[in-house]
C-alpha cells in the first residue's frame, strides 16, 4: 500500500498508510472517538495490522478531538493486539485533550507516547 | 415518588452559559452541595474534570438540538467520576432565555470495574510477552545446544574415515619414499618390492575414495542441514532429502541404540521453513532414540521413519518401539518444559518447538500414537500449499 487508504466510521476516520517495506503501519485518526463508533473503529485497525509483516505502528492522533471511555478501551485493545502479536504500538501528537482523558482513566502509562 | 425528583439520576436545568437554574435532591448531592437550593446560579462548568468534554457537548447539542448518551467527566472532591449525559436545548422557555435541560448517570461504578478489567488484561499481555520473550531464549539456546551436540556427533563421524586416510597418507609417502630411492638407484629391483607396493597402491586409493566420499557425503548433508535459513521459506523443500541428510547428521546419536529403516514415498518439493521443518525431524529422531535408550539398555531398538502425500499434505511419521508415551504424560508432550528425562538430559523443549513449527509456522498439524511395538509414532502433516497468512 502506497497511497493513504482511508476509512470512515461515523464520526471517526482512520487513514492507512505502510512504508515501502511494509514493516511500519501508519494510521492517521481524526474525528471523535465515543462508544457508538469504537467497535467499529477497532475491527478495522485490527484488520489492517493483522496483514502480514507489521512490526510496527503508528498512529497520528493530532487530528483525534474527543475520545470516551470506551474508545481508551479500543486503543488498550489494540495495544492488547499488538503485545501478542510482538508488533511496537506508539501513539503519536495526542492533544492535550485527548492525553487528559487518558490520565483520568489512569491509562497514560501503559502507552509508549511521542 | 418520581423518578426525576427521586430517582439515582441527576435531573439538571442550566443556562446557556451553564448557570445552574435547578437540580434534583439527588443531583444536589453528587454534586456534593448541601441542598439544591445552595446550587443555583452557580455555573456547571466548573464541575468538568476535561473543559473539552463541556465544549463538545455543547458544540453537539448547537448542532443537534439533542444530545444522547455522552460520556462526561465530573471532578468531585479530587475524584473523578464517569457519567452519561442526555440533553435537549430549549431555545424559547417561559423564562425567555435559552435553556438546557439533561439527565446525567452517574457510570463510574460500571467505567471502574471495566478500567480495572482492561488494566489487567494489559498487565497479563506484558506477562505473557515476557514469557513467550523467556521461552524464545530459551528456545534459542536449546536450539544451539542441540547444534553443539550435533556438531560433537558429526566430528565423532568423520573422524572414523578421517583416521584411516591418514594412515594410508602415511602408508602412501612411505612408498614414495621406497620408489624414490629405487629409481634413484636406478634398480626397479625385488628388493623395492615394487609388485607389492602397486597392488597396495591401488588398495589404499580405493580406500581413501570411499572414505573421502564418506565425510564429503557428511559435510554436504550437514551443509544442506543447516544452510536454509530460518527466517525465510525454502521454496523447494525435498522432504526425503531432508530425512537422509537427518540421518546422516544425527547418526551418531542413535547408531549404537536403534536400527534405522525408511519408507520415503516420492514427494513433490514444496515451499516451507526448511531449516525449521529439519529441527522437527531431527528432534523426533533423537526423542525417538531415547526412548529406546530407556527401554533397552543391552539391546538395540528399531526406529522407522515413513513419508506419503495424503490429500495435499507431506506426511511423516517417526516410529519408534520404546515405551510409548504413558498416559500420565499424553496431555503435555507439547508443553514447553514438560519432559520425563533425568535433569541434564531433556530441557522438555524439543517437541514444543516442533508444536510451534509444524502447528503455527505451516499451519500443519502434530500429534503421537502408542504403536503396536510398545512405543510411540510420531506423525506431522504439513500443507504442501502454504496460504499466506502464515
Ligand atoms: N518417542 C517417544 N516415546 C516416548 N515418549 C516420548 C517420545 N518423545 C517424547 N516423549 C515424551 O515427551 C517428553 C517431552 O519431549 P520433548 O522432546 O519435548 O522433551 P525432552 O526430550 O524431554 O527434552 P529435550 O527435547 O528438550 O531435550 C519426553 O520427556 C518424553 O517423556
Ligand atoms: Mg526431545
Amino acid at each position: 500500500m502506497s497511497e493513504e487508504k482511508v476509512v470512515t466510521i461515523d464520526m471517526v476516520s482512520v487513514g492507512f498508510l505502510r512504508d515501502p517495506d511494509g514493516s511500519t503501519l501508519r494510521c492517521r485518526i481524526s474525528g471523535q472517538l465515543e462508544t457508538s463508533n469504537s467497535p467499529g473503529f477497532l475491527d478495522t485497525v485490527k484488520d489492517e495490522l493483522g496483514r502480514q509483516g507489521v512490526k510496527k505502528m503508528v498512529m497520528e492522533l493530532s487530528g483525534l478531538t474527543y475520545v470516551s471511555s470506551t474508545g481508551i478501551g479500543s486503543f488498550t485493545t489494540l495495544l492488547i493486539e499488538c503485545k501478542k502479536r510482538g508488533v511496537a504500538l506508539v501513539l503519536k501528537n495526542m492533544s492535550e485533550k485527548v492525553k487528559s482523558v487518558f490520565d483520568l482513566l489512569g491509562f497514560t502509562s501503559f502507552f509508549e507516547l511521542e | 415518588m418520581d423518578i426525576l425528583t427521586d430517582g439515582r439520576i441527576i435531573h439538571l436545568i442550566t443556562s446557556g452559559s451553564g448557570d445552574i437554574v435547578s437540580i434534583n435532591t439527588y443531583g444536589a448531592e453528587f454534586f456534593h452541595a448541601v441542598s439544591p437550593q445552595s446550587l443555583t446560579g452557580k455555573n456547571i462548568n466548573g464541575f468538568y474534570a476535561n473543559p473539552v468534554d463541556r465544549e463538545m457537548y455543547l458544540q453537539r447539542l448547537e448542532t443537534k438540538g439533542w444530545i444522547e448518551n455522552f460520556e462526561v467527566h465530573f471532578s468531585l472532591g479530587g475524584v473523578v467520576y464517569t457519567c452519561l449525559e442526555n440533553a435537549v436545548l430549549k431555545r424559547k422557555t417561559t423564562r425567555g432565555e435559552e435553556e438546557i435541560e439533561s439527565v446525567i448517570i452517574d457510570i463510574s461504578g460500571f467505567v471502574d470495574s471495566n478500567i480495572q478489567t482492561i488494566k489487567l488484561n494489559l498487565e497479563l499481555a506484558s506477562v505473557n510477552k515476557k514469557l513467550n520473550d523467556a521461552y524464545s531464549t530459551m528456545a534459542q539456546q536449546e536450539k544451539m545446544a542441540s547444534i553443539g551436540e550435533l556438531a560433537a556427533g558429526v566430528a565423532h563421524e568423520i573422524n572414523n574415515p578421517l583416521g584411516f586416510v591418514m594412515s594410508n597418507s602415511r602408508s602412501l609417502h612411505r612408498y614414495i619414499d621406497a620408489i624414490k630411492k629405487a629409481l634413484a638407484q636406478n634398480s626397479l629391483s625385488e628388493e623395492a618390492n615394487l609388485a607389492f607396493i602397486l597392488e597396495d597402491l591401488a588398495e589404499i586409493l580405493k580406500e581413501n575414495d570411499e572414505g573421502l566420499t564418506r565425510i564429503a557425503r557428511i559435510t554436504e548433508s550437514l551443509k544442506r542441514f543447516s544452510r536454509m535459513d530460518s527466517e525465510n521459506k525454502t521454496e523447494k523443500y525435498r522432504l526425503n532429502e531432508a530425512v537422509r541428510d537427518t540421518l546422516v547428521i544425527a547418526k551418531s546419536h542413535y547408531k549404537y541404540k536403534a536400527e534405522v529403516t525408511t519408507d520415503l514415498r516420492e514427494i513433490p518439493p514444496f515451499p516451507c521453513y526448511g531449516d525449521a521443518v529439519n529441527q522437527v525431524i531431527l528432534n523426533l529422531i533423537v526423542n525417538a532414540s531415547q526412548a529406546i535408550d530407556e527401554r533397552y539398555k543391552e539391546k538395540k531398538g528399531h526406529i522407522r521413519i515413513s513419508t506419503a502425500v495424503d490429500n495435499g499434505f507431506a506426511v511423516l511419521t517417526v516410529s519408534d518401539n520404546g515405551g510409548g508415551v504413558p498416559e500420565s504424560a499424553a496431555g503435555r508432550v507439547f508443553d514447553p518444559f514438560f519432559t520425563t528425562k533425568e535433569v541434564g538430559k531433556g530441557t522438555g523443549l524439543g517437541l514444543s518447538l516442533c508444536y510451534d513449527i509444524i502447528v503455527n509456522k505451516h499451519n500443519g498439524q502434530i500429534w503421537f500414537e502408542n504403536n503396536d511395538h510398545g512405543g510411540a509414532d510420531f506423525i506431522f502433516k504439513i500443507p504442501m500449499e502454504q496460504g499466506d497468512g502464515t
